[in-house]
């Protein structure tokens, strides 16, 4: 991951799942994938909240759908 | 997917593992994500070090953005027949399950749905099942390292006839900037039979420009066992074709057709109903005995049946033809 790491900081991520129902229903969904090594950068099944985002930092978007 | 808008994000729903570049306005920049296969073949084409590149092109059309929005033109979603998964009615009835598993919808269930859908509208085509070319199938195989280095090219294929070399960096393909293989893939699954792609690639320094064509036939075709999508076109059953040593002892001329029926599905009845039988060789389907795999197979019985239609199978079993009717229907229904 460290060389993903190293480009991250310039683009915005989002993490897109195809489980959005366990955010719904169990909560943090960043806890739920135990994605516990990724940083407060990425937006966790929230599309609005990234552009929102990516609009006010002029950062483009990173979507990653797993 | 539930709930996400499939007119911003299209990209090879069968993938296990995506990524799309996009603008803050929602600007498609480029895709990177690309499978060739199950076991080996499902990473075979992704590393650390070709996604680090990806992004920095990904980040390399943003600082152009958007003087290039142009060329980005064909890089964006194309019109589906659906906007949410909510709004095709199985997937909607999915989502309204109240076990929160059974309610998720998956990516490779929007793409089984867009197959489902025009096939019940009598509208499917080859690229509907032949999803998302290789670009191994023009006969480029690209560095998964850096994903538009050519890493080799098929001698005798398009790729070779347009003049593309081992060590090619591919910069566009029909005026799309690339960003990885995936884009290709796009590129190509979005081509016209026959159209012919204009490539600009840098080799030693020096913008070339060439053009790349199709091979005539079915070229688009290629393994698509690991595609979720596809699975409900397996009419109940699997077929592989028979080795070369059956073939011999049931006296098989080369070129004709035989599939071993290696499995009899129970969850999924449509071969069960038709009386085939594990240990069965398809030698024939209505008048074709020239269907060697079973991606010619799942081809022509989905491309040219409809719903509710009967197909006529031929079966060699214990020396004897055996006829069988299967008749063409979704699995599972709803």
């Amino acid at each position: 991951m460290k060389r993903v790491c190293i480009a991250r900081g310039v683009l915005l991520a989002l993490i897109v799942l195809a489980l959005p129902a366990y955010a719904q229903d169990g909560g943090d969904l960043r806890t739920l994938l135990k994605d516990v090594e990724l940083g407060q950068s990425w937006v966790y099944d929230d599309v609005d909240a990234a552009f929102a985002r990516a609009k006010a930092t002029g950062k483009p978007v990173l979507a990653l759908f797993r | 997917m539930n709930g996400l808008d499939l007119s911003r994000f299209q990209f090879d729903y069968d993938q296990t593992w995506a990524v799309l570049f996009l603008g803050p306005d929602g600007t498609v920049y480029g895709r990177y994500g690309t499978r060739a296969g199950g076991g080996e073949q499902s990473t075979s084409h992704l590393s650390l070090a070709g996604l680090k590149n990806a992004m920095r092109r990904a980040l390399a059309v943003h600082a152009s953005y958007p003087a290039n929005r142009d060329e980005l033109r064909g890089k964006q979603p194309h019109r589906l027949p659906f906007r949410y998964p909510e709004d095709v009615p199985w997937l909607a009835r999915r989502t309204r399950h109240g076990d929160v598993r059974q309610s998720c919808v998956h990516c490779h269930m929007v793409a089984a749905s867009l197959i489902r859908y025009r096939w019940e509208r009598g509208e499917l085509r080859e690229q509907d099942i032949f999803v998302y070319p290789l670009p191994e199938n023009v006969g480029m195989q690209m560095d998964p390292e850096d994903d538009v280095r050519v890493r080799s090219v098929r001698p005798g294929s398009p790729a070779h006839k347009a003049g593309i070399r081992s060590g090619d960096y591919l910069v566009r393909i029909a005026g799309q900037p690339l960003v990885s293989q995936a884009d290709i893939q796009w590129v190509l699954h979005h081509a016209r039979d026959g159209e012919e792609l204009e490539v600009e690639l840098y080799r030693e320094g020096d913008l070339v420009r060439t053009h790349l064509g199709h091979p005539h036939g079915h070229w688009r075709r290629g393994n698509i066992h690991w595609r979720a999508s596809t699975w409900h076109l397996r009419p109940g059953m699997r077929v592989e074709a028979l080795a070369e040593e059956q073939r011999r002892r049931l006296r098989i001329p080369p070129g004709k057709m035989a599939l071993e029926v290696r499995m009899v599905l129970r969850f999924d009845d449509r071969a069960r109903r038709a009386g085939v039988r594990r240990g069965d060789v398809i030698i024939r389907v209505a008048d074709r005995d020239d269907l060697l795999t079973e991606e010619d197979f799942l081809a022509y019985l989905w491309l040219h049946y409809g719903p509710g239609q009967q197909v006529p199978l031929t079966v060699l079993r214990g020396g004897r033809q055996v006829r069988a009717i299967l008749t063409m229907r979704w699995h599972p229904p709803d």
